[in-house]
């Protein structure tokens, strides 16, 4: 860990992300982080072991004032697992509290029960270790309560396997507590881990805290987990039919869940990155007057030159329809609905051929069911694999982008696409609809920008794609409505302008900004 | 995707279990058992060689005899219990070709000490022919050697070829003893003994070899297992401890003793009583041996079978009851029958004391003493399941409070006249037992939370 300085505006939370992993979140916090150089940041970054962080993907800049790691699937120390000396009474309460916390039904009970454990586990100064809860005879009493209460039907190793690995990340994250840097505002970029800490930061300091997301925390623990053959399932049970999952996959589900409401009920604000997110938001425990749709932003102007070609190429009428395709060649971006559009649309529009542009290698597999598809149909000529591109040099060959994805977030490519005035064919996933069709009343007056298909939908998808290559003057209004919306709500300049305004003027937050003592 | 998750399958290996020895309960056993058949062959070859030696010469052997066993009980106690366990380890991981090469080292080892303090003790401090002292010295590295190869073969279970080994070792001991007093005089009586428990020891390792032999002699490993092992070393050497430390301070501190060559003493009224008490431990294992074997362990197995297999809770503790009750079951049968039996030698106490010889005199201190191995059944099976639990440090304290009890309490009653003589070995067998026994409730009440929390969450 190195500390530079003691104090910053913002620290980050960032669980899995910047700086060691790359990837979509990754990016978006390096363009925060490098767009607002008159600010300073620290780092809390959560990692799975330290054995395998790897070297940082991104090279940290001048205005990062610190970085702390902190492992949550790390073997803890010979010295953690023994069981620490508390005094008896502090012992008593912890117990008390603990199974007053677990035992409890109503959210808003359990979360306080939550404060009132931490405070436990601050009077106990690090006498009361991870080894109590392994081997204090009162925590195998309450394990045994809940097995009763819980699973009782179920098998006893699984669940006493279960109940003690669920707290070990939290344990390794509530020992980092001490360890977090004094900042003035406190940013988690998901809920989960970095959001239970980022809610601890922000009451150790009393500081605001917000949160942004960008995926859905709980949605994708929920997938991963129904997903996951490693959790214990009793087979040929009812209740997997009738309750979908399993109790001890519910457990990892609740578990999860549970760390959200802590870090939506701490925050003072919490980004979405559009409707739909803020909606499920909501859902799942954040305030609806706390939310905000800040969606992702790109600079326009970077595509100005693809713009111009792409205008000039389009102006001279031609038979020829390149439809692009920008992404990686993997099942949720379902390319095998493409290729089947693809089929129809070329037997009304022979012109048409589609350009897949994008790495194959991440899943080998799919790739060659896809060739083979591409061969079975004798689309050779019509479906070109170019692999990986530089999107700004490939932009202005395409007349229209496609979007087949079975879901997406806020899709980068189609703010790409739009700021060089190509319009959109995409699925009813993520932001899609809000970009293609605007979000606000004001938004949707500036036209589609596109077409939204179905799911899984070839004859919708080629009806589309065949609806807007067949029809210049459509093109062009969509390219337009497209270009406007990416300058109006989608840039990045907004986006950086209005983060830097509630990193600086605290007043949104009910709680005092502490001040700098440096 | 952002947030990491979890990646638990790689530390979520299952913990493995640790195997439950059986073998312990024989090791608990064979510290008395061979004891027995030497006091018979003992006393066999009393009578018969009664007309071939002086009366002294025949205390000579019977005195030097005695602190072979002694001294070779004593020396063996850790080390039996530390080779039953690396044995019963390598089995459980499928090496028993380790076993033999670590016993052999073993052998190694326990020889040289024994010869060492052989060739000390009975060249040194027991003036007696040459020949008889070079072979009681002999005799002390060869019964030595004999509980370390019988430890090795309790987890064999080949306990026909051991059984025959040792009727037959002691026979032949027993004869070649007469004759060789017979043929060559008094001085000649240990060559016998050293000639029969030699063919005893080559048949033991004749089996040990059949069944898992190597050519390979050398395993240093071994030796690591005594440090990591200590509770267990020390729990075998407090035990043997506390079984002779009443005789021993008989032999040294009493009015009653009896020199009978330099460092050699006996305390024939002492002796002679809890020599023939101690017989009596017989059906009272025998008995306890038998449940355990049928009744406890095949409960425990369940036990751990469910653990491991998913069952419920309420299954897991259906089999721990299943546990407990085949243990009540076993003790009641134990206390009955040993009951009955010490109960009928004290009604018949002086019938029975002038049938073997014996005088009236020490009908007292058999009855005391006989009462007292009733109670060492009682520790020792306790005892053994102290083991079962894998509960060491506790069946170590357990031995050590016997070994302390008895040294202290007898001390006293040798200053304290002959009425109390053999309430040193009652009283310790006493808080032995409830002591054992109080550890043995408790663990078997913690059985589910001590079989669960005693696994480190890091595999």
């Amino acid at each position: 860990m190195t500390k530079l300085k003691p104090f910053s505006d913002v620290c980050l939370l960032l669980e899995g992300t910047y700086p060691y992993v790359s990837g979509g979140v990754s990016s978006w916090v390096d363009q925060i982080v490098r767009g607002m150089p008159d600010l300073t940041f620290s780092l809390f970054y959560l990692g799975n072991q330290a054995a395998t962080k790897g070297t940082p993907h991104y090279k940290l800049p001048e205005n990062v004032t610190s970085l702390s790691e902190v492992y949550l699937y790390d073997k803890l120390s010979p010295g953690e697992l023994t069981p620490g000396k508390a005094p008896r009474e502090a012992t008593r309460l912890f117990y008390q509290t603990l199974r007053g916390f677990l035992t409890e039904k109503a959210d808003a009970r359990r979360i306080a029960q939550f404060w009132e454990l931490i405070e436990c586990l601050d009077a106990a100064e690090g006498k009361f270790r991870f080894g109590n809860l392994c081997k204090d005879f009162e925590a195998w009493e309450l394990q045994l309560e809940l097995y009763n209460q819980l699973a009782a039907t179920e098998s006893f190793i699984d669940f006493f396997w279960t109940t003690r690995f669920l707290p070990l990340p939290v344990w390794h994250l509530l020992s980092g507590r001490h360890e977090l840097p004094a900042a003035r505002v406190y940013h988690s970029v998901t809920t989960g881990y970095a959001g239970l800490i980022g809610a601890v930061a922000a009451r150790k300091f009393n500081a605001p805290y917000l949160i942004t997301e960008h995926g859905i925390y709980n949605n994708e623990r929920l997938a991963e987990i129904s997903r996951a053959d490693w959790i214990y399932e009793a087979e040929n049970t009812a209740f997997r039919y009738s309750e979908g999952l399993s109790v001890f996959k519910r457990l990892w589900v609740e578990f999860f869940f549970f760390l959200s409401r802590v870090a939506y009920s701490s925050a003072d604000r919490v980004f979405a990155l559009y409707q739909g997110n803020a909606t499920l938001q909501v859902g799942y425990g954040a305030d609806a007057h706390k939310m905000e749709v800040l969606p992702n932003g790109i600079d326009p102007n970077k595509f100005d030159q693809a713009l111009q070609k792409r205008a000039e190429r389009m102006s001279t009428r031609s038979e020829k329809h390149c439809i692009g395709f920008i992404g990686r060649v993997v099942t949720i971006k379902d390319v095998k609905t493409l290729i089947r559009a693809a089929r129809i649309l070329v037997q009304n529009v022979p012109g048409a051929f589609i350009q897949i542009i994008g790495p194959t290698g991440e899943d080998q597999e799919y790739f060659e069911e896809c060739q083979g598809m591409v061969n079975e149909f004798a689309l050779e000529d019509v479906v070109l694999f170019l692999g990986n591109q530089n999107i700004l040099k490939v932009l202005d060959q395409l007349d229209v982008m496609i979007l087949t994805s079975l879901s997406e977030g806020l899709p980068l490519v189609i703010l790409e696409a739009f700021s060089a005035g190509i319009p959109v064919v995409a699925t009813d996933v993520g932001a899609c609809r809000e970009l293609l069709y605007g979000r606000t009343p004001e938004d949707q007056a500036l036209g589609p920008a596109g077409i939204i298909t179905r799911v899984s939908s070839p004859s919708e998808t080629a009806d589309a794609l065949q609806k807007m290559v067949t029809d210049p003057s459509l093109l062009r209004e969509m390219g337009v409505a497209g270009r406007r919306r990416a300058e109006r709500y989608y840039t990045q300049k907004a986006l950086l302008a209005r983060y830097h305004q509630v990193y600086t003027d605290h007043s949104w937050s009910p709680k005092r900004a502490i001040e700098s003592s440096a | 995707m952002a947030g990491i998750g979890f990646e638990l399958r790689k530390i979520l290996a299952k913990p493995s279990y640790l195997n439950t020895l059986r073998a312990y309960g024989y090791a608990a056993l064979i510290s008395s058992g061979p004891w027995v058949l030497s006091i018979v062959s003992l006393a066999l070859l009393g009578l018969v060689c009664r007309g071939l030696a002086s009366e002294h010469q025949m205390e000579l052997v019977f005195a030097s005899v005695t602190y072979v066993y002694a001294l070779s009980l004593i020396l063996t106690g850790p080390v039996q219990m530390v080779l039953t366990r690396y044995a019963a380890d390598q089995k459980f991981i499928h090496r028993t070709d380790k076993i033999f090469p670590a016993i052999v080292t073993t052998l190694a080892f326990t020889s040289a000490l024994s010869a060492i303090i052989g060739l000390i003790l009975f060249v040194g401090f027991v003036p007696a022919p040459l020949l008889f002292q070079l072979s009681s010295a002999c005799l002390l590295v060869l019964v030595t050697s004999i509980w370390v190869m019988t430890v090795a073969l309790s987890a064999s279970r080949n306990y026909h070829g051991v059984l025959i080994s040792f009727l037959s070792g002691y026979a032949i001991s027993f004869l070649a003893a007469w004759a060789c007093t017979h043929w060559l005089g008094p001085s000649a009586t240990m060559l016998g003994m050293v000639a029969g428990h030699l063919i005893l020891l080559l048949m033991l390792l004749r089996i040990t070899f059949i069944e898992i032999g190597e050519f390979e002699f050398k395993n240093l490993e071994i030796l690591g297992y005594f440090k990591k092992y200590s509770h267990l070393a020390l729990c075998g050497l407090f035990y043997n401890l506390g079984i002779w430390i009443d005789k021993i301070l008989f032999w040294f501190i009493s009015s009653d003793r009896k020199q009978v060559a330099g460092f050699l003493y006996t305390s024939p009224d002492y002796d002679q009583v809890v020599y023939l008490s101690f017989l009596t431990i017989v059906p009272g294992m025998a008995v306890f041996l038998l449940t355990l074997e049928t009744g406890f362990a095949t409960h425990y197995e369940q036990f751990v079978q469910r653990v491991l297999g998913k069952a419920t809770f309420a299954q897991i503790t259906e089999a721990k009851e299943g546990m407990v009750s085949s243990l009540r079951e076993g003790f009641s049968q134990l206390i009955k029958i040993q009951g009955a039996f010490t109960l009928l030698l004290i009604i018949f106490t002086d019938r029975f004391l002038s049938f073997v010889g014996l005088g009236a005199v020490q009908s007292g201190s058999f009855q005391i003493t006989a009462l007292g191995v009733f109670l060492l059944v009682l520790f020792l099976s306790h005892l053994t399941i102290c083991f079962y639990l894998g509960k060491l440090r506790d069946a170590m304290l357990c031995c050590f409070v016997f070994a302390l009890v008895n040294g202290a309490v007898t001390a006293w009653t040798i200053s304290s006249g002959e009425q109390w003589y053999g309430f040193g070995f009652l009283i310790a067998s006493a808080v032995a037992a409830t002591m054992a026994a109080t550890k043995v409730n408790r663990h078997l009440q913690l059985l589910e939370y001590d079989t669960f929390t005693s696994q480190s969450i890091h595999g």
